[in-house]
């Protein structure tokens, strides 16, 4: 897919991102820059546990106001309306998230109900809220999401077992401190599944029907880290120089696909997570490389591009082939860090994979496949595959 | 005379003024005026892939345009399509409270709505650029993409004259007989 003289886009990367170790320390004066003087820290009993809460509210000061640590995996409409019940009883007015994609998702869901106030189901949609939300700065413990700099939340519907897409500009955090020291102790696994994440990412912004040029120079560099760095994190966790580089990816490859959306992968990843509790980012590890197979006869060029920033290209090499390299350099990828290879590792049934489907034909990222799928049939062969 | 938008009375009237209006308004006509719509809906209802593609489809769908003064358009405008399993059963200038109702609405301004009209604007690109609104399930209207592009490219194959390219004298014009238009009917 080359660009075309017709192409238009609208590039919006506005979070100031604050990088380096120690970078934490930052926080309070952050949140004295974004007019606020009661912060309210959003998080989960995990990151709690790990002490890095602790951290950032030493670095908060006398701006801290009080910790919400109710996030889930996955997040959930109830917990959204907890977060800010308990925002306003401590009158916080700048929200700080300390974790992963669930928990910066939870506090964005925060900031829209104490600005706006009613339910957060009000809200689903694209581009509904007309103005600035309740500042957010976002500090991300995984690497990962790129929720840190995107305008999507993705929030759980617990009673009815199904996720629901929020969109809007004004959802993206004002400032993220990306800190490597707070992924250090992220085990392997972990590890390899949000790094994995991360690339699904950057891969789906090129091969987005959506796709540009800055995009695609933020996803096409941070493939290059990912591949360089992810494995040095699962196998040497403690290497802070790693850690930092996956973060930066993973914030990169959010950029990128916060301007060209997602596509295939994630309707797919979504729907068995919600129908089947899949973390995300294995989901997506699983995947991916069957969605590229599937694609590679209708964005072949997209992949040939990829596979020339992994280092894949070989002269005389036809883009199919590149495409099919690519594929099998994901596979070796996991393989290698010992992340599960099939869906059917990952909890899911295999007469589960006709519903999951279905619920993917309803999930928005689909429509920004290069290669339609457009029926239950189409999406469940890649399932199958990838069971 | 001012009719009670949901009666018999109110829909008996509309369809007079829009018979009215077809038989003595030239062409092209005005985006979102009476006319207008009612050829809107009239090649809706008549296009076969719009009624294949949307077999599923249940739900009302309102076309939101914002107040722009200086163009003319003193109120918002709320077009109201009423689509049911590949039928479009009516489309229909209604009022706010009625418009605020849909089961899906599209908002978005005067400016960004003559653009899908003219074919210079995609609305799922819109949306995702902020530049057009919209409330409703997602789930549901992602399973439709089809339809609702036929919906855009159908308005886009009339021929429209767009408020912005009025002369001042039809400005006024126009904006007297909505004006009249409002206190009758309400929208």
């Amino acid at each position: 897919m080359r660009y075309g003289r017709d192409l238009s886009f609208i590039y919006n990367n506005p979070t100031r991102i604050i990088f380096g170790e120690q970078t934490v320390r930052e926080a309070g004066l952050e949140v004295e820059s974004l007019g606020g003087s009661r912060a309210l820290i959003v998080t989960d009993q995990g990151v709690v546990a790990a002490g890095l809460a602790e951290m950032v509210q030493k670095a908060l000061g006398r701006r801290y106001a009080g910790t919400f640590a109710g996030c889930l995996q996955d997040s959930g409409l109830h917990i959204v309306n907890e977060g800010a019940v308990f925002a306003r009883e401590v009158g916080a007015d700048v929200l700080v998230s300390v974790g992963g994609g669930s928990t910066i998702d939870t506090t964005k869901g925060i900031a829209v109900l104490l600005k706006e106030g009613g339910q957060l189901q009000d809200y689903a949609g694209y581009q509904l809220l007309s103005r600035p939300q309740t500042p957010h700065l976002a500090i991300p413990t995984t690497a990962g999401t790129g929720s840190e700099v995107t305008y999507a939340a993705i929030i759980k519907d617990w009673e009815n077992n199904t996720k629901i897409l929020f969109c809007d500009n004004h959802l993206i955090p004002n400032v993220a401190i990306i800190d490597p020291l707070l992924t250090r102790d992220l085990p392997p696994l972990l590890t390899a599944t949000t790094g994995m994440d991360a690339l699904t990412h950057a891969m789906e912004a090129i091969h987005s029907t959506e796709r540009e040029p800055l995009a695609d120079a933020m996803a096409l560099h941070a493939i290059m880290l990912i591949l360089e760095y992810l494995p040095r994190c699962v196998e040497q966790g403690e290497d802070l120089q790693a850690r930092g580089q996956q973060q930066l990816a993973a914030t990169m490859a959010g950029i990128a696909f916060n301007n060209t959306q997602v596509a295939l992968v994630h309707a797919m990843a979504h729907s068995v997570g919600a129908l089947f509790h899949v973390p995300h980012g294995l989901a997506n590890s699983i995947l991916l490389p069957h969605v590229i197979v599937y694609n590679l006869d209708y964005c072949a060029d997209s992949y040939a591009l990829i596979a020339r920033a992994m280092g894949l290209a070989v002269p005389g090499m036809s883009n199919e082939e590149a495409g099919t390299a690519v594929a099998e350099a994901v596979w070796a990828l996991t393989k290698k860090m010992g992340v599960p290879q099939r869906l059917r590792e990952a909890g899911v049934p295999q007469d589960g994979l006709e519903a999951a489907a279905n619920r993917s034909l309803s999930d928005g990222s689909i429509i920004y496949n290069p290669k339609p799928a457009t029926t239950v049939e189409e999406i469940l062969e890649v399932y199958y595959n990838a069971w | 005379m001012s009719y009670a938008y949901g009666t018999e009375e109110w829909e008996k009237a509309y369809l007079e003024m829009v018979a009215i209006r077809l038989a003595t308004v030239s062409k092209p006509y005005i985006q979102g005026s009476p006319e207008w719509v009612a050829t809107y809906e009239k090649l809706i209802q008549e296009s076969q892939e719009y009624n294949e593609a949307a077999k599923g489809w249940e739900g009302t769908v309102v076309i939101h345009i914002m107040p722009n003064p200086e163009l003319g358009l003193d109120a918002d405008v709320y077009q109201l399509l009423d689509l049911w399993h590949g039928e479009c059963r009516s489309v229909r200038l209604v009022p706010q409270e009625a418009g605020e109702k849909a089961d899906y609405i599209l908002s978005g301004e005067l400016a960004r709505w003559e653009a899908v009209v003219a074919g210079d604007l995609e609305t799922t690109k819109a949306m995702m650029q902020g530049k057009i609104k919209l409330k409703g399930d997602l789930a549901t209207i992602v399973r439709y993409v089809k339809a609702s592009t036929l919906l855009t490219e159908i308005a886009a194959r009339m021929e429209t004259k767009f408020l912005s390219q009025l002369s001042e004298e039809e400005r006024e014009q126009y904006r007297k007989e909505a004006a009249k238009l409002r206190a009758e009917f309400g929208f």
